[in-house]
């Protein structure tokens, strides 16, 4: 009881003091979108139950449960993520129940986005005149049906544990075709509840049973090992460096496991519509086509996860030119398999035209010179709470949106061709422009990065 | 004897950690142990301290041991790894209260020991008001070392106790080692200091190629003080003889 005491004491201290304001305002931010959501949901539902559009109410309800399972899982890993460290080392006299119970309790529920969610449940529920408390009930369920699958996701990526990834994974399914068909089901209200109840237990069951507080610990190495590799030079070095990185590679599989999902969701319907049609309707699909999610995922901030390579570059302190070819060698094998996937999804859609590709290579033109520079500014670290993870890839928000926007704006002027390729002679020109920047500012930029990796803490996020 | 260490191995895919340990080790001693980058002297603590698991053997101290007395046993034991075990966004006080809860101490003693501890080991100018993240490697080991026995261990583990101490602190760290064993108390070290080792060791013992090649008292190792530490130890490590082409090749 002590031990959680204090740590909700010091988490809470240090979340509600003055030099938090960043995260503040941030959690400010989204809780002012989510009740004023909240409220244009309650006013769509009544709209639709007045109007006797049931079927119409209803879908807006199900499309609320399953942001309330979705949206806790999607910010486990976005905009980024964070894989999880032991919070008690293993010789410590406390048990893995009870180390599992203070992650629970003092580190994960507490989270705001979490209770902005359950005010999200209770600002709906007041506004909308219609709304029955059955609906109401299992929306809470849902809500915590989303946090426990956020958890049990992120552990079983965290400690590789494949078998508890795909059930946690099979899970996610199952509620979302659950909440889905549940209109369609002959179920009673009490049978409902003791399905979710049952699937609330069953998550509950599985964090506790697979939480694992001892897997940092194991070494590998030894002299067997380095006696074999010694005195030779390895080969592929830079596809080794990305692999051999777990915090990379699980971006890179985050990163194109979300390409791909994406491509799927939202291009599925080129048998009904063509490409023009659904850039019509959703224009910002158009961002999934480009490099963005590597670029703004993974490569955005690359010294985050090669820290220890980009020490080195400072202590050599090599030429512009070394520099960007090691930069080049991390990006180019990813790019290439980002390039597979695209080219891949263009050609099973029947998509694939002379335009896209054009589009592809300017924004690969575009964000590398921007990747570049981003990678001089070291990911910014979350110091001002306990959060018990040393390391946070965080991406570069400044960065992340000089590449994002372009990207959106880019779907409302797909069909328009003389304005697109004006608008990509733009984007060439200006990545010339930021190139020739790199190589003009380069020892400034080399300085801020030695700022913040030797200074006492970096002072922009940029 | 108060710690037991039975056929204990340990390995990996293709290669063997630790090869079948035996030893035993008695309270009032200081058991350090010695031997080359690699051999598998940090594995060895780690196992003592329960933070990976053996292949196979068995640890025992005190007739507890990690399968039957789990807790029981972690309370009497301190540890001093080569992981960074601070919690870096905490200050040292808060660090030390926090370890000191999970120790399941109450505030009265936590505040005690805390206080005592950083006016022993820290200096009145080393401002440990901020999160220790930020703190000097030298201080950090300290900071570390006072988590680790704040509760009074009657086992302490020390993995590489002396690295990044100063002169002055690695003294004094010295004395307190000596005055704890006195207190009958064991620790058991691991190190490549051998001057600081020479000044607090009662026993050494020598892992070689993963197994266990020396184990015996400090005067005995020494031969009775006929021999120095590192040409004792030398015999037992094998160093390799083409030193002297290489190293014209390599300058």
């Amino acid at each position: 009881m002590d031990i959680l005491v204090f740590l909700l004491t010091k988490r809470l201290k240090s979340f509600y003091s003055v030099s938090n304001w960043k995260g503040i305002s941030s959690v400010f931010f989204f809780s002012a979108i989510l009740m004023i959501y909240a409220i244009g949901v309650a006013f769509l539902y009544d709209h639709y139950t007045d109007k006797n559009l049931i079927s119409s109410a209803q879908n807006v309800l199900t499309g609320i449960k399953i942001m309330l399972v979705v949206l806790p899982v999607s910010l486990k890993f976005f905009p980024s993520f964070a894989l999880k460290k032991p919070i008690i080392s293993p010789h410590y006299p406390v048990s893995n129940f009870k180390i599992a119970l203070i992650d629970f309790l003092a580190i994960s529920f507490i989270k705001a986005s979490n209770w902005i969610l359950f005010a999200f449940i209770i600002v709906l529920s007041l506004s909308a005149k219609h709304l029955q408390p059955a609906d109401t009930n299992t929306m809470y369920y849902y809500w915590l049906t989303g946090f426990l699958l956020s958890e049990n996701i992120i552990n079983a990526v965290s400690w590789r544990k494949y078998l508890y990834l795909t059930l946690s994974v099979l899970a996610l399914a199952a509620a979302i075709v659950f909440i889905k068909y549940q209109p369609l089901l002959p179920l009673s209200i009490s049978g409902i509840y003791g399905i979710l109840s049952v699937n609330v237990l069953w998550l509950l069951a599985n964090y506790f049973i697979f939480y694992k507080s001892d897997f940092e610990f194991e070494q590998t190495g030894g002299y067997s090992n380095l006696n074999e590799e010694t005195g030779k030079l390895s080969k592929y070095l830079s596809l080794k460096l990305l692999w051999r990185n777990q915090r990379c590679r699980t971006a890179l599989i985050i990163a194109f496991a979300s390409k791909i999902g994406f491509l799927i969701l939202f291009l599925s319907g080129t048998e009904r519509y063509t490409f023009s049609q659904i850039l019509h309707k959703v224009p910002f699909v158009l961002l999934l086509e480009p490099p963005i999610i590597v670029f703004t995922y993974v490569f955005n901030n690359i010294w985050g996860y090669f820290i220890d390579l980009q020490l080195n570059n400072i202590i050599i302190n090599p030429s512009p030119k070394t520099q960007v070819k090691t930069y080049l060698n991390l990006v180019m094998p990813v790019l290439v398999i980002d390039f597979i996937i695209a080219l891949a999804a263009w050609a099973y859609y029947g998509i694939l035209d002379p335009k896209i590709i054009i589009i592809y290579v300017v924004f690969t033109a575009y964000c590398l010179p921007l990747g570049f520079l981003s990678s001089f500014r070291k990911y910014f670290l979350v110091d001002l709470s306990i959060n018990f993870s040393r390391f946070r890839g965080k991406t570069s928000q400044f960065y992340s949106f000089l590449m994002i926007a372009p990207a959106i704006g880019l779907g409302f002027i797909y069909d328009a061709d003389a304005y697109l390729y004006l608008y990509l002679g733009v984007l060439l020109a200006a990545s010339v422009i930021i190139s020739f920047y790199i190589k003009s500012t380069f020892d400034v930029h080399r300085q801020i990065l030695k700022q913040s990796i030797f200074g006492i803490k970096p002072t922009a996020n940029l | 004897m108060a710690l037991t260490i039975s056929e204990l191995s340990k390995s990996y895919s293709n290669n063997n950690a630790l090869n079948k340990i035996s030893l035993s080790c008695d309270l009032g001693w200081v058991y350090c142990l010695l031997g080359r980058n690699g051999a598998g002297k940090s594995t060895l603590i780690n196992i003592i301290a329960n933070l990976i698991n053996p292949t196979s053997g068995s640890v025992s101290f005190n007739n507890l041991n990690y399968i039957k007395n789990e807790v029981e046993l972690k309370k009497q034991t301190g540890l001093l790894s080569q992981y960074d075990q601070l919690v870096g966004d905490l200050n040292a006080q808060d660090y030390l209260q926090w370890v000191g809860l999970l120790y399941g101490l109450n505030k009265t003693e936590v505040k005690k020991q805390t206080g005592n501890l950083l006016s022993f080991f820290f200096d009145n100018d080393e401002d440990l008001s901020g999160p220790c993240a930020g703190y000097s490697a030298g201080m950090k080991k300290k900071l570390t070392f006072c988590a680790a026995v704040i509760h009074k261990p009657n086992l302490l583990l020390l993995d590489e106790p002396f690295a990044n101490l100063d002169p002055v602190a690695a003294n004094k760290l010295c004395d307190f080692l000596i005055a704890y064993k006195n207190s009958d108390r064991l620790l058991f070290v691991s190190s490549h200091d051998l001057l600081y080792v020479d000044k607090i060791a009662t026993h050494i013992g020598i892992i070689n190629n993963a197994s266990l090649v020396y184990n015996n008292s400090m005067s005995n190792f020494k031969n009775d003080g006929t021999r120095t530490l590192d040409q004792e130890l030398l015999k037992y490590l094998q160093p390799k003889n083409n030193h002297s082409s290489l190293l014209e090749s390599i300058i």
